[in-house]
C-alpha cells in the first residue's frame, strides 16, 4: 500500500514535470511520439546506403531511434485466425559516446499483441540499456527485453524464433525465410517527408511462421506468414507529421505490398510504398502512384479510427478493400495506437497487417 | 448574536471565581494539563512513528510490499536482477542508504535510488514514444547531470554541501552538480535519484538493496541458483508489520486514554464543585438581567477560553514527554519489528489542533453533568451542600449502571476477537469498577458504623460516609491508577520473569559463531573440532519458505542434549525429540501455531511432496514471524540449498574468553560473527526494558495524577470539613483528636480503595496477558502474581493519601477557634 | 407603572398541584412604595419573582409601560429586568468572587448605564467608601445588604423589588439598612415593592398588601 502511494506520488511528479515541459514547447511540434524531434549530435540518415542482411539486424546506437518489428498472420488447425505482433524499440536519450552500466543512455521498449476475432491482448515492457536487461547480440542475432526474445537460429539468420509472454498469454513462433530481404525506398533510404526526413528501412516479407499460441488455459498450434521490418533513423518524421497509416500485405498470388501514408497537420499527406513480386523484385512506388482512402471509421478507446480502407495502385492494376480481423485492435500502451491483422479483397485478396498511429 | 457587550462583564464575574478559588483552579489545571499532556504526548509518539513508516526511507520497507531481499541482508547483485527480469519476473531494483556530509553542520540524508523505467511500467499512463520515453522529465532524470528530488529544506542542506566538495557526494561521477528538484512528496533529509547516482554515492557498484515485486500475484518459484541468495517476501494482509506496530501503538493509546480519563475525573471534580459554588452567582447574574441562554453561552465561552489556555502548557508538556520517550520507543520498534522511527520529533499543526480539540472535548465532557444541572437551576433553588448518600436512590442507580456495564464486559469477553475488543473489555471492567467503588466503600463504612455504638464512633463512621460523596471522584481516579499499576506492573514483571527464563533455556550454548561462507564454515568446523575445550559443535541451517502467503523461517538443528534439556517447549509429545531426530518431525513456534491453528499431531505442508508432523510447540518471544524447527538432516534433505547457519558451541565457561581470542586471531571474524550467550541475553533484556519503558513511565504518570486528584479533593473539602467538625469540637473533642480521626479516616478510605484495586488489578493483568498480548503480539504469557507489588502500591496509596492530607490537617491545626465557630453563624 | 392582572400560579408537588394564588390584580405606581406581607409559604416570594420575570406565571398579564412581560421570552424578560428592575434578595445577593466595587457596578455595566457621579453619591450615602476593594465574604451581613441596595440603585432602574432585604439582619443593622433604602428610594423617585414579615416595616411604606389564601387583601 505504501509503495503504491509512493508510485502514485512519483507519477504525479513526472506528470507535473511533463505538463510543464509540454506547455513550454508546442506539443504538436515534435510530431507523433516525439519522432519529429531535432536530432542534434546523432548520426544522420543519408542517401545511397549499403545495407546487407543479416548485418541490418544489428543495432545502430549512433542513431537516435530504431525498431525490430514482427507481424504474423496465423491460423490454427481448427481454422481460427490470429494476428501476432512483436516489437522492440530502442531510443537513445543522448548521442554517443555510450555510457556504461546504469548510466547508459539507451532506453528499450517492447510491445507485443495477440489478436483474434473476439479479443485483442497486448503488453509492454520498459528497460534500460547497459546492464543486459534488454539489447541486441550479434553475430548470431538476438534481440530481447526481459523474457521476450527474437533470435536467429543460425548465423545467416535464415531461421528465427520469436517469443513473448505476459499475464494470460504467451506465444512461440519459428520463422523461416523463404525469399530475399527487401530494401525499401531507394536501396533502403526511405524518405518520409517532402522536407527530406528519412530512415533506413529493410524488410523480410517472405517468412513462413509456425508455432503455438496460449491464451489462458488454451493452446493453439498455428501456421501462417510473417513479416519483419527493420528501420533506424535519427529524425524519421517531419515536425508537422502527426501519425501514419501503414500496411504490409501478403497477396494470395505470392506478391507482397508495403504502403504507408504520413499525415501532415495540413493535408498534403506523404505517400510511399513498395510492390514486391513473388520472386523478390522490388518496385518502389512514387507518391502519386498510391491512393489510400479510409472507408469506415470505428470508435475504439474513445477515438474514431478508420479500420476499413480502399487501396488502389493503378500501375499494378490493384484495387482492394481491407477489413480488420478485429476492429478493436487498440494497443493501449504508453503511446497508444491501432495495430492488427486485416484481410483484403477486390482485384487481389490476401492477408496483412495495418498500423495506424496518431489518432 | 449571543455575544454582547454585557457578556464581557458576565465573563468577568464568571472567571473571577477561579482567581478566588486557586485550589479549584489548580485541580482543573492539573487535571486538564495531565489529560492533554499524556494524551497528546502519546499521539505525538504515534504520529512520529507513523510518519516515519510512511516516509521514503521506509516507504518500500513495510512488509506490506512484496519484495525480494538478499539472504542475510546481503545486497543483491545486478546480474541477479537482470536474470530475474529475463525470466519474466516483474521486479524493480532499489538502492537505499544513508549519506552524511563532512561539513559542519553535519547532515545525514536518506537516499533512495530508483529505476523509473521498470518501477513505472505497470500503470504507465504517460508515455514514451513509439514507445520510447522522450518526455523531458524522464530524460533529465536519466541523463547527466541527473536529478535529485528532495524537499526544500534538504535542498538548502545539499546546496551547502556542494561547497568545498571536489568529488563524491553530492557531485555526480562526472564531478558536476546534479539538478536539484524540489518536491513536497519527500520528507526532509530524504532524497530520491536515479539508481545509477545512488549506486555511485553509496559505493554499491553493481549492487542493489532490494527488488520490489510489482505483482503480488506473481507466483513462480525462484530458480534454484537464485534461491540460495535471495528470498521472496510476500505480504499477508493480516500478519504484517503495520498490524504489529499498530497494536503496539494501540497499547500506548489505551494507556494514554486512561490517563486522559483520570485527568478528566479531576476536571469533572473541579467543575462540579465550581458550578455548585457558583449557584448564587448565577442567581445574581440572572436577577441583574441576563437570560439563561446568554448565561449558558457565557459559561461555555469561559470553559473554552480557560481550557484553551490550560491546554497550551499541556501540549508543551506532552511534547516533552514524547521527546523523552521517543528514543526508547524507536529502539524498541526497531528491535521488535525492524521498523525505523526517526528519533527527532517533528510535529504537524494537526497535532496541535487535535490536542486543543481533545482539551476542549474533555472539558465539555467533564462539565456536561454540572452544566445540565445549571440549566435546571431554578432561581428559587437554594444552594445546598450537595451531599449524596450512596445508600439511597443514587446507589441503586449506580448499581444498575454497574450491572449493565458488567454484562457488556462479559458479552465482549465471550464474543470479541480483535485487539480493539480486548481494550473495550478493559474499558468496561474499569467502568464497572468505577461505578461500584463508592457503593462498596460506603458499604464497608456502614459496616463499621454498625459495629461501633459509641456516640463518637457513630459520628466517625457516619462522617466518613458523608465524605465519600466528595471524595468519590478522587477515589475512582486512585482506584484506576492503582489497578492499572498492578495490572501493567504484573504483566511486565511476569513477562520479564518468563522472558529471562526463556532466554536462559533458549541460549543454552555458551557461544554462537557464524561463518561468512561455506568455505569458512568448513574451516571453522575443522578448527573447532580440534579444540578440547569445545565440548560440542552444533551446526544449524536455515531456509525461507512462503506458507499461505506468509514468510516463515525453517531452522535445522542438530538434536543434542543442549536442546533436549533446555529448549523452552510449551507443549510436546512424549517422544518429540526422538521423532525430530529420526522421523523427520518438526516443532513450530507459538506464533505459527496460533496463526495456522496447528496442534500437536497436525501436519504442516511445507513442500509440495511432503507434510511434516508437528510434535512440539515452543515459545518464541519477540519474533514476529512463524518458525519451524527440524533436524538439520531433515532440512538439508528437503532443502539442499538451505543456508549454513551459526554454530552453537558448548564450551567450558572458564575457557570461553581464551577460545574467543583464539577464534578471532585465527579467522579475524567480525563483531557480529561471534556472539556469546551473555551478550545476547544482555541485548535482549535491554530491548525488553525499552519496550516497556514507555508503558511504565505512563503508568507512573497516571499514578501521580491520581495522587494529585486526591490532594486537590481534600484541599477543596478542607474548608467544608471545618464547619462539619465544629459541632464535634464544640461537644468536647480536641483539635488534636479531630486531626487524628481525620487522618485515620482518610487512610482507612485509601486502604479500602487499595484493597479493591488489587483484585481489579489482577483481573486487568489477566486480561493483558491472556487477551491483549495474544492479540497484539501473538504470544501468550503465564499469568503470574506479585504480592510484593501489591504491598508497594498499597503503601504508595497510603503515602499519597497522607501527603494529600497534610495541608488540610495543618489548616485544621492552625485554624482559630473563631473560624470553627463561624460554622455556627454562617453555613458558607 | 407596573400593572399585574389576573395572575395565577401553582407549584407542582409530589402531592399534586399546590395553588399559590389565582387571578391576582395589582398595580405599582411610579415613586410608590408597597409592602407585601403574608405567612410563610403563602407565595410572596413567588409573586416577586413573577413580577421580576424570574419565573413565569401560569396565567395573567404583567404590563410594564408598553411591554407585556408575560408575552415575552426569557431573553426579552432578562433585558427588561436589566433596564427596569433592581432585585434584592434576603441574602447571597453578591457575587462572592467580585470585589464590592465590581458588585456595585455589575448591573449598571450590564445595562450600560454607569454614571460615576451618581455612583460616588451612592457609595457615600451607603457608607461603602472604605469597603470597595473588599470581597463579600469579608463583609458583615448588613454591609452585604447595603452593597446589594447600591447595586440595584446604581443601575438607576425605576423599580426595586426586594425580598425581605433585612430578614437576615439583627435589629440595629436592619433599621440602618432599611432607612438607607427608603431614603434613597424617596430621593430617586424609585418605586419599591418589598416582601416583609414585619408589620412595623410595612407601615413605613406608602401602602401595604397581604397575601392570604391566594388573594391580595
Amino acid at each position: 500500500m505504501i509503495s503504491n502511494r509512493f508510485i502514485a506520488s512519483l507519477f504525479l511528479l513526472l506528470l507535473i514535470k511533463m505538463i510543464s515541459a509540454c506547455s513550454q514547447e508546442q506539443p504538436t511540434s515534435q510530431g507523433f511520439a516525439g519522432l519529429g524531434a531535432e536530432a542534434e549530435g546523432f548520426a544522420q540518415v543519408m542517401p545511397n546506403p549499403t545495407i546487407t542482411y543479416p548485418d541490418a539486424l544489428n543495432m545502430h546506437p549512433d542513431y537516435r531511434i530504431e525498431w525490430w518489428y514482427v507481424t504474423a498472420n496465423l491460423e490454427s488447425d481448427s481454422g481460427k485466425r490470429f494476428g501476432v505482433q512483436w516489437t522492440l524499440f530502442r531510443q537513445a536519450n543522448s548521442p554517443a559516446p555510450q555510457r556504461e552500466g546504469w548510466a547508459n543512455q539507451q532506453l528499450w521498449l517492447g510491445h507485443v499483441g495477440i489478436t483474434h476475432a473476439d479479443q485483442h491482448l497486448f503488453a509492454e515492457r520498459y528497460a534500460r540499456g547497459g546492464i543486459g536487461q534488454a539489447g541486441i547480440m550479434m553475430p548470431q542475432f538476438h534481440a530481447w527485453i526481459d523474457d521476450w526474445s527474437l533470435k536467429a537460429l543460425d548465423e545467416e539468420a535464415q531461421f528465427l524464433a520469436v517469443s513473448a509472454a505476459d499475464e494470460g498469454f504467451h506465444y512461440q513462433l519459428s520463422l523461416s525465410k523463404t525469399g530475399p530481404y527487401i530494401l525499401q525506398g531507394d536501396q533502403g533510404f526511405s524518405v518520409k517527408s517532402d522536407q527530406g526526413q528519412a530512415s533506413y528501412y529493410m524488410s523480410l516479407p517472405f517468412l513462413d511462421a509456425e508455432g503455438s499460441i496460449t491464451l489462458g488455459d488454451e493452446t493453439f498450434s498455428v501456421t501462417g506468414q510473417a513479416w519483419i521490418d527493420r528501420e533506424w533513423s535519427s529524425q524519421p518524421l517531419a515536425e508537422d507529421q502527426q501519425g501514419w497509416d501503414w500496411f504490409s500485405l501478403h497477396l494470395d498470388n505470392g506478391d507482397k505490398l508495403m504502403l504507408f501514408r504520413l499525415r501532415h497537420a495540413h493535408e498534403n499527406h506523404y505517400f510511399s510504398g513498395t510492390y514486391i513480386s513473388a520472386n523478390g523484385n522490388a518496385y518502389p512506388l512514387r507518391p502519386e502512384q498510391i491512393q489510400m482512402r479510409p472507408l469506415t471509421e470505428h470508435k475504439v478507446a474513445g477515438r474514431q479510427v478508420p479500420v476499413e480502407w480502399h487501396l488502389t495502385l493503378d500501375d499494378h492494376q490493384l484495387d482492394v478493400t481491407t477489413r480488420p480481423l478485429n476492429p478493436n485492435s487498440w494497443m493501449a500502451t504508453g503511446i497508444a495506437y491501432w495495430e492488427g491483422p486485416i484481410t483484403f479483397s477486390g482485384t487481389h485478396s490476401g492477408r496483412g497487417y495495418l498500423e495506424m498511429t496518431g489518432y | 448574536m449571543l455575544f454582547q457587550r454585557s457578556s464581557v462583564w458576565v465573563l468577568h464575574a464568571l472567571l473571577s471565581h477561579w482567581w478566588k478559588h486557586p485550589v479549584q483552579l489548580s485541580t482543573l489545571m492539573v487535571g486538564l494539563v495531565a489529560a492533554t499532556a499524556l494524551w497528546s504526548g502519546v499521539q505525538a509518539l504515534n504520529q512520529q512513528a507513523r510518519m516515519s513508516y510512511d516516509q521514503a526511507a521506509q516507504r518500500f520497507n513495510s512488509l506490506n510490499q512484496a519484495q525480494l531481499t538478499g539472504i542475510n541482508q546481503q545486497p543483491i547483485a545486478q546480474q541477479d536482477y537482470v536474470q530475474l527480469r529475463r525470466l519474466g519476473w516483474p521486479v524493480t531494483p532499489l538502492v537505499e542508504g544513508q549519506l552524511t556530509t563532512d561539513l559542519s553542520p553535519q547532515y545525514s540524508f536518506t537516499l533512495v535510488g530508483i529505476e523509473p523505467m521498470t518501477l513505472l511500467n505497470t500503470e504507465s499512463a504517460q508515455a514514451p514514444a513509439t514507445g520510447l520515453p522522450t518526455n523531458l522529465s524522464l530524460n533529465q532524470f536519466l541523463t547527466p547531470p541527473w536529478e535529485v528530488w528532495l524537499s526544500a529544506r534538504t535542498k538548502e542542506a545539499v546546496l551547502q554541501a556542494f561547497e568545498g566538495v571536489d568529488t563524491g557526494f553530492p557531485l555526480n561521477p562526472l564531478g558536476e552538480r546534479p539538478n536539484l528538484r524540489v518536491s513536497n512528496a519527500l520528507a526532509d533529509y530524504e532524497m530520491m535519484t536515479d539508481i545509477y547516482l545512488a549506486q555511485y554515492w553509496l559505493e554499491m557498484d553493481q549492487q542493489h538493496s532490494r527488488l520490489l515485486l510489482l505483482q503480488d500475484t506473481f507466483a513462480q518459484p525462484l530458480p534454484n541458483e537464485l534461491s540460495s541468495r535471495l528470498r521472496v517476501i510476500i505480504p499477508q494482509s493480516d500478519h504484517d508489520i503495520s498490524r504489529l506496530t499498530e497494536s503496539f501503538h494501540l497499547n500506548l493509546t489505551a494507556l494514554s486514554l486512561l490517563a486522559y480519563l483520570v485527568g478528566l475525573l479531576m476536571v469533572y471534580s473541579a467543575m462540579h464543585l465550581a458550578m455548585n459554588q457558583r449557584r448564587s452567582l448565577y442567581r445574581v447574574i440572572t436577577a441583574c438581567g441576563i437570560d439563561q441562554r446568554h448565561l449558558m453561552a457565557c459559561v461555555l465561552t469561559e470553559l473554552l477560553l480557560l481550557s484553551a489556555l490550560i491546554a497550551l502548557p499541556g501540549l508543551l508538556l506532552g511534547y516533552w514527554i514524547a521527546s523523552w520517550l521517543l528514543p526508547d520507543l524507536s529502539t524498541s520498534l526497531a528491535g521488535l519489528y525492524g521498523a525505523q522511527v526517526d528519533a527527532n520529533l517533528s510535529l504537524t499543526s494537526r497535532w496541535w489542533f487535535q490536542g486543543l480539540m481533545m482539551a476542549w472535548a474533555g472539558t465539555l465532557l467533564a462539565s456536561l453533568l454540572p452544566l445540565l444541572r445549571l440549566l435546571n437551576n431554578k432561581p428559587n433553588n437554594r444552594p445546598d451542600a450537595n451531599i449524596i448518600h450512596f445508600s439511597g436512590s443514587v446507589g441503586s442507580r449506580l448499581m444498575t449502571l454497574a450491572l449493565i456495564s458488567a454484562t457488556a464486559a462479559l458479552a465482549v469477553a465471550y464474543t470479541g476477537q480483535s485487539l480493539l475488543s480486548g481494550f473495550l473489555l478493559l474499558g468496561l471492567i474499569f467502568t464497572t469498577a468505577a461505578l461500584l467503588l463508592p457503593l462498596l466503600v460506603d458499604k464497608v463504612l456502614a459496616l463499621g458504623q454498625a459495629l461501633f455504638s459509641s456516640a463518637l464512633g457513630q459520628w466517625l463512621w457516619a462522617d466518613a460516609r458523608l465524605q465519600i460523596s466528595h471524595l468519590a471522584i478522587a477515589l475512582i481516579a486512585l482506584l484506576l491508577a492503582l489497578s492499572t499499576s498492578i495490572g501493567v506492573g504484573g504483566m511486565v514483571e511476569g513477562f520479564r520473569h518468563t522472558f529471562v527464563g526463556w532466554l536462559d533455556q533458549r541460549l543454552a550454548a555458551e557461544v554462537y559463531v557464524r561463518a561468512d561462507s561455506q568455505q569458512q564454515a568448513d574451516e571453522l568446523y575443522a578448527w573447532l573440532d580440534q579444540h578440547e575445550q569445545v565440548k560440542a559443535i552444533l551446526p544449524s541451517a536455515r531456509a525461507d519458505r512462503v506458507l499461505h502467503q506468509t514468510p516463515i523461517e525453517l531452522r535445522g538443528i542438530q538434536v543434542h542434549a543442549t536442546y533436549v534439556d533446555h529448549w523452552p517447549l510449551l507443549s510436546r509429545m512424549d517422544d518429540a525429540w526422538s521423532q525430530i531426530e529420526d522421523q523427520g518431525a518438526v516443532m513450530i513456534n507459538e506464533q505459527l501455531a496460533r496463526q495456522l491453528a496447528l496442534n500437536l499431531g497436525d501436519s504442516i505442508p511445507l513442500s509440495t511432496d511432503t507434510s511434516f508432523s508437528v510434535v512440539a510447540i515452543y515459545s518464541d518471544y519477540g519474533n514476529p514471524k512463524g518458525q519451524v524447527m527440524m533436524s538439520i538432516e531433515t532440512l538439508y534433505q528437503h532443502w539442499p540449498h538451505a543456508e549454513q547457519g551459526s554454530f552453537a558451541l558448548r564450551v567450558d565457561p572458564d575457557q570461553l574468553d581464551s577460545l574467543k581470542d583464539q577464534l578471532n586471531e585465527h579467522f579475524s571474524l567480525g563483531d557480529n560473527q561471534v556472539l556469546d550467550q551473555l551478550a545476547v541475553k544482555d541485548f535482549s533484556i535491554r530491548l525488553f526494558e525499552r519496550t516497556f519503558a514507555a508503558t511504565r513511565a505512563l503508568n507512573l504518570l497516571v499514578l501521580g495524577v491520581a495522587s494529585i486528584a486526591l490532594l486537590s479533593s481534600l484541599l477543596t473539602l478542607s474548608s467544608l470539613r471545618l464547619t462539619q467538625m465544629a459541632p464535634v469540637w464544640a461537644s468536647g473533642v480536641s483539635r488534636q483528636q479531630l486531626m487524628f480521626f481525620e487522618l485515620m479516616r482518610l487512610l482507612f478510605i485509601a486502604l479500602i480503595t487499595a484493597m479493591l484495586a488489587i483484585p481489579l488489578g489482577l483481573l486487568i493483568s489477566y486480561c493483558l496477558v491472556t487477551v491483549i498480548n495474544v492479540r497484539a503480539f501473538g504470544w501468550a504469557l503465564p499469568w503470574q502474581i506479585f504480592p510484593q507489588q501489591w504491598f508497594n502500591l498499597t503503601l504508595s496509596a497510603l503515602i499519597s493519601a497522607l501527603l494529600a492530607a497534610i495541608i488540610p490537617l495543618l489548616k485544621l491545626r492552625f485554624s482559630s477557634p473563631g473560624k470553627l465557630l463561624k460554622g455556627f453563624r454562617d453555613d458558607q | 407603572m407596573l400593572k399585574a392582572t389576573g395572575i395565577s400560579k401553582s407549584h407542582h408537588t409530589p402531592q399534586g398541584p399546590l395553588t399559590l394564588f389565582t387571578e391576582l390584580n395589582f398595580t405599582l405606581n411610579p415613586a410608590e412604595s408597597v409592602a407585601l406581607m403574608g405567612e410563610s409559604g403563602s407565595g410572596k416570594s413567588t409573586l416577586l419573582h413573577i413580577l421580576a420575570g424570574l419565573e413565569p406565571a401560569d396565567a395573567g398579564n404583567i404590563l410594564l409601560h408598553e411591554h407585556n412581560l408575560t408575552s415575552l421570552n426569557d431573553r426579552q424578560r432578562a433585558h427588561i429586568r436589566r433596564d427596569y428592575f433592581g432585585v434584592i434578595f434576603q441574602q447571597l445577593n453578591l457575587i462572592p468572587s467580585l470585589s464590592v466595587y465590581d458588585n456595585l457596578v455589575f448591573q449598571a455595566r450590564l445595562a450600560q448605564r454607569l454614571e460615576h457621579h451618581w455612583l460616588d453619591h451612592l457609595i457615600a450615602e451607603l457608607g461603602l467608601q472604605q469597603l470597595l476593594s473588599r470581597y463579600p465574604s469579608q463583609l458583615s451581613g448588613g454591609q452585604q445588604q447595603r452593597v446589594a441596595i447600591g447595586r440595584a440603585l446604581a443601575a438607576k432602574t425605576p423599580y426595586i423589588l426586594a425580598d425581605e432585604p433585612t430578614g437576615s439582619l439583627d435589629e440595629i443593622n436592619a433599621e440602618q439598612v432599611m432607612s438607607l433604602l427608603l431614603a434613597l428610594v424617596k430621593e430617586t423617585g424609585t418605586s419599591l415593592f418589598m416582601v416583609t414579615h414585619s408589620q412595623a416595616l410595612a407601615q413605613r411604606l406608602d401602602r401595604s398588601l397581604t397575601l392570604r389564601q391566594g388573594q391580595l387583601v
